[in-house]
């Protein structure tokens, strides 16, 4: 099952820490979004495989825009 | 002969060499531990330069630092064009998603109320009271402004204690935020706000400085200033004042403020024991703050199912974005996907509105 | 003491009221700003 990792709060994306095709696990650092000068990371909801990434570095994100895919395993 | 007499060095005193020290403190806190270095490092070396007897840099009439505190303070110049820059570095969506949200900003002025009550009781005038109990605020230009107008000999002191408590914003609330707050209320998530449309945001700024300044007419030339930088900002055809209003013209006045600021605190003024209390009570106006944000939060969630987390109370402190940063911290530390820092921005700027009233009514009822 | 007991009065309810009406204008501000298109969609 494919689930989305949303925005949790509007920022830059300051690093995407993995690729497309890493295994995650649930509570692992995803992203780390920049809002007013503070680093904000992203955890996995869950455990599985990043299928596809949706943002770069330096990208302004808005709240509940997608940030990547992650298929379940 | 005359060189000797001319010679400053002779006319140093104990006070001034103390002076000295807390310059050097300043500047030291300013560079290793970067607390407020923008305002504390030209404050300190101000603090020095002012205690150099014989150099006339205070004199009235024709001291160079006095002329920038003369035309920059006491002619309120600096602290609304600081506001100027404030406003256009802020941006309102946090507040015109959340409107509910602003009632903490005001249940945090309580604390600069219930200080000044006390500092009036201990035997300080009204007007010493009122600059006081500003502190509480936790926002630097408003207690300048409201100091440089009601009380000018206590400006130094209420200055230096509003920027080292926003500098210790990070130590000074979290013990208050966990001991009023349970876990299950540090982990409330909260529901997140409407979209805010851009024309919302351009009206707001307009519509906004006609009630207030209609409502409090004593907050004018703070409130004026604070929604003109914001109309830049949201306007989104001037940026080049825009940006001038945010970076180039807010250093340039910070420079003259910082110094200014230093320069006002000469031994005999400044080394009294009511500065003491100052201190301690500034730090108490600041703790009430705290305290009365989170326990509104509390309140309003008896009445709603849309829960409120009690933590963004805290951020009704100003010290804009210090005390925002501050929640999120000790929200994530609870819950560490529950991101609380855009929540947290709405009390937060409605606390610096609040501080501009509070202010606002002080001066229209004392001057 | 009076004085003291009325400034504190005046003053805590006179920033509960500020804000307040502040909180109507926002309100009165989402109406007067009425719907617009959504640029990003």
């Amino acid at each position: 099952m494919a689930t989305e990792v949303l925005v949790p709060l509007a920022g830059n994306i300051w690093v995407v820490l993995v690729n497309v095709g890493d295994e995650v696990e649930e509570d692992d650092e995803l992203v780390v979004i920049e809002a007013l000068k503070m680093e904000n990371p992203v955890y996995a909801p869950c455990d599985g495989t990043v299928s596809e990434i949706r943002v770069k570095k330096g990208d302004v994100v808005e709240d509940d825009d997608v940030l990547m895919i992650i298929e379940e395993s | 002969m005359v060189f000797f007499n001319n010679m400053g060095l002779l006319a140093v005193t104990p006070g001034m060499v103390f002076m000295w020290i807390i310059g050097l403190i300043l500047i030291y806190l300013a560079i290793t531990r970067q607390y407020e270095p923008l305002l504390l490092l030209p404050i300190g070396f101000g603090i020095i330069l002012t205690n150099l007897p014989l150099s006339m840099l205070m004199e009235p009439g024709e001291g160079l630092l006095w002329r920038f505190y003369h035309y920059g303070i006491e002619w309120e110049v600096i602290p609304p064009l600081i506001f100027l820059g404030l406003g256009a570095l802020t941006d309102f969506s946090a507040l015109l998603s959340q409107p509910r949200l602003i009632f903490l900003g005001a249940a945090a002025q309580v604390g600069v109320y219930v200080t000044f009550f006390i500092a009036y009781s201990m035997g300080f005038s009204l007007q010493e009271a009122a600059t006081i109990g500003i502190i509480g605020g936790a926002d630097g230009p408003t207690t300048i402004y409201l100091a440089a107008k009601l009380a000018p000999q206590l400006l130094g002191a209420t200055a230096v204690a509003a920027y080292s408590y926003m500098a210790l914003v990070p130590l000074i609330m979290p013990p208050i935020m966990k001991l009023l707050t349970t876990d299950a209320e540090r982990k409330i998530r909260m529901k997140k706000g409407r979209k805010v449309s851009a024309r919302e945001k351009l009206y707001f700024p307009i519509i906004a400085a006609m009630v207030i300044i209609l409502l409090v007419p004593a907050s004018a030339p703070l409130i004026a200033m604070f929604m003109m930088g914001n109309l830049f900002r949201e306007s989104k055809v001037v940026e080049r004042l825009n940006e001038t209003a945010q970076n180039s013209l807010m250093n340039i006045v910070t420079i003259f403020l910082g110094v200014s600021i230093g320069a006002t605190m000469n031994a005999e003024v400044f080394l009294r024991k009511e500065v003491i209390f100052i201190f301690f009570l500034g730090l108490f106006a600041f703790m009430i703050s705290t305290a009365s944000g989170i326990l509104l939060a509390k309140f309003m969630n008896l009445f709603t199912s849309n829960k409120i987390n009690p933590l963004v109370g805290a951020a009704g402190v100003s010290a804009v974005p210090m005390a925002a940063r501050v929640v999120q911290k000790v929200g994530a530390a609870a819950d560490k996907r529950n991101y609380l820092l855009m929540f947290a921005m709405g009390p937060n700027i409605a606390g610096v509105i609040g501080t501009v009233i509070a202010a606002g009514i002080f001066i229209s009822i004392l001057k | 003491m009076q004085e003291a007991v009325q400034i504190f009065v005046n003053g805590i309810s006179g920033v509960f009221i500020g804000l307040a009406v502040l909180y109507v204008v926002i309100r009165i501000n989402k109406l007067l700003a009425g719907k617009e298109p959504d640029k990003k969609e």
